[in-house]
């Protein structure tokens, strides 16, 4: 069981990773700086802050495409200190969401829909056992309505 | 390979995905054996972050083994076991070189406002995440960490975002002993939080959340008083507990995605207007002292958010926030996990293989079945995990 008290107060003010001088101002163990240049393209146009300058280092996944893909270059024209720039990319999402969107219709709504379409469809000739026409068949045998006064 | 990919708003899948390339000298490639789903995964599965791009591999936690290494990476060894802190930095710029990693300017061309990550939306660089078989990793050797051997794999896995980030939420509150503290969320996040606190010497820890069976874990797990905010009203509450001033330091554990607002909830998060919900922040600040200090760890990606921050001057508060540099903290949070102060195996309720990934997903959004934490196994799960 959990004790407060077995743990408490052990880390004083001045011995916390955060305590600026916790750490020397210098490049990590393993540094290579500067960073040689990656080759290749990355997924991310870089932003348009004038003057900003490619990083050595950039993710490839999922490259730009479609029209959710030119709404994003488009996007990542303008810098990220402008709305514009963040709606146009939510609005390159919700463009690239209807994909997977209709997909899913294809697979669950559709076959839905045919079964909904077709039951109907067999209901009306009687494929369920109560054809519409004994039905009308039955009212025909009522006697007719007599005219009163 | 397999991999857990983004499907548009509220869905992911598992698919097959091309094998990972090293594209750069100094990259790894990584067997990942165990990855974890972090609470804001849910913030990319709910659509708030922009540029989360369908097929897109998220996971931003994970271990594994060194699979390849390129011609630069020196410092790693096909078959090194590795922890990977979820963000990319390169080790030498200005922000590197102070220790905030968190805050490298060579790894993310998409914006200033972060750097690379991990499966975290192209925001970050485009970068794929460790829900993954395999997954690149640039700057391997630089921002790898070997694991301890001592440690297991679940041992080490929080300590690449959830356990480092709590700690530094605990941390930015400047604890000197003797404070109240507020924790809003009793996710992995907070709940490391509040243990982080007690470390630093809090003399009271109040967790808030809404979930029964998370504010149960939080009072057994961390030892934090519960407050239902569904319940009562959490920031009158929360000052009838502190002499009606309010709480030295409050935690905002939750980020974009808070409940306690309708309104926030509409236009926030369903109508996609601004960039979630505040509501939890708005909390902070109203359940601070005057003059006290609010952390901020949650999340809330761009653009905005309706977030009350007139109180928090006219309060005179003190804002500190930041995604954590999780290199700096590893070595001292190893100390803590090896002294037994940070108990991950009872967090970790959720152990699944991969292809389960999505079920995950569905379990961990939902709070369903007792879920604190989720981690995956994309090469089988171990047959004993201590």
């Amino acid at each position: 069981m959990f004790s407060v008290d077995e743990i408490k107060g052990v880390d004083d003010i001045y011995h916390r990773p955060g305590h600026q001088g916790y750490r020397p101002v210098g490049p990590w163990p393993n540094t290579r700086y500067p960073p040689s240049p990656q080759p290749g393209t990355p997924s991310v146009p870089k932003h348009g802050r004038l003057g900003k300058p490619m990083p050595p280092v950039f993710g490839t996944s999922c490259p730009l495409r479609g029209v959710s893909g030119a709404i994003r270059k488009w996007a990542y024209t303008f810098p990220d200190h402008q709305a514009r720039h963040w709606l146009l990319l939510i609005f390159a999402d919700r463009v690239e969401a209807t994909g997977p969107r209709l997909r899913r219709l294809a697979t669950y709504g559709a076959p839905l829909f045919l079964a909904g379409f077709g039951a109907l469809w067999l209901g009306k000739r009687g494929a369920f056992g109560r054809a519409p026409s004994a039905g009308r068949a039955f009212v025909q045998r009522l006697p007719a309505a007599r005219a009163i006064g | 390979m397999k991999a857990i990919t983004y499907d548009g708003p509220f869905h992911v899948r598992l698919r097959d995905k091309p094998y990972p390339r090293i594209e750069h000298p100094q990259d790894a490639i990584l067997k990942v054996t165990a990855a974890g789903i972090c609470g804001s995964d849910l913030h990319l599965l709910h659509g708030l972050v922009p540029d989360t791009r369908v097929g897109f591999t998220f996971g931003h936690e994970m271990v594994g083994v060194i699979e390849e290494t390129g011609p630069e990476c020196t410092g790693l060894r096909k078959g090194d076991r590795v922890l990977v802190p979820f963000q990319i930095f390169c080790g030498g710029c200005y922000y590197c070189q102070r220790g905030l990693t968190a805050c490298c300017e060579n790894t993310n061309p998409a914006s200033d406002i972060a750097a690379g990550c991990y499966g975290y939306a192209h925001i970050t660089g485009g970068y794929d995440g460790g829900q993954a078989e395999y997954v690149r990793v640039p700057f391997a050797d630089v921002c790898a960490e070997e694991v301890p051997e001592d440690l297991s794999d679940l041992d080490a896995l929080p300590l690449t975002d959830a356990m480092a980030t709590g700690y530094q939420a605990a941390e930015m509150c400047g604890l000197r002993g003797g404070e109240t503290v507020v924790v809003f969320g009793c996710g992995p996040v907070g709940l490391y939080a509040m243990r982080s606190a007690w470390i630093m010497g809090a003399e009271r820890v109040i967790a808030v959340d809404h979930v029964p069976y998370r504010l149960a874990f939080a009072r057994d797990w961390a030892g934090a008083e519960p407050l239902n905010f569904r319940e009562v009203d959490v920031v009158a509450t929360v000052k009838s507990m502190t002499e009606d001033r309010g709480a030295h330091c409050t935690i905002d554990a939750v980020g974009c995605e808070a409940a306690g607002s309708p309104m926030q909830r509409a236009l926030g998060i369903y109508g996609k207007l601004y960039g979630g919900s505040a509501q939890a922040l708005n909390w902070c600040f109203h359940a601070t002292r005057k003059g006290g200090t609010v952390s901020v760890v949650g999340v809330y990606g761009p653009p905005w958010t309706l977030v009350d921050f007139g109180t928090a001057m006219n309060k005179q508060l003190t804002v500190r926030t930041g995604q954590v540099s999780v290199k700096r903290y590893i070595p001292h949070l190893v100390e803590h996990i090896r002294a037994g102060r940070f108990d991950s195996d009872s967090i970790f309720t959720h152990r699944l293989p991969l292809e389960e990934g999505p079920k995950a997903y569905r379990t961990f959004a939902q709070k369903k079945d007792g879920c604190i934490k989720v981690a995956l196994f994309p090469h089988g799960t171990p047959a004993t995990i201590h």
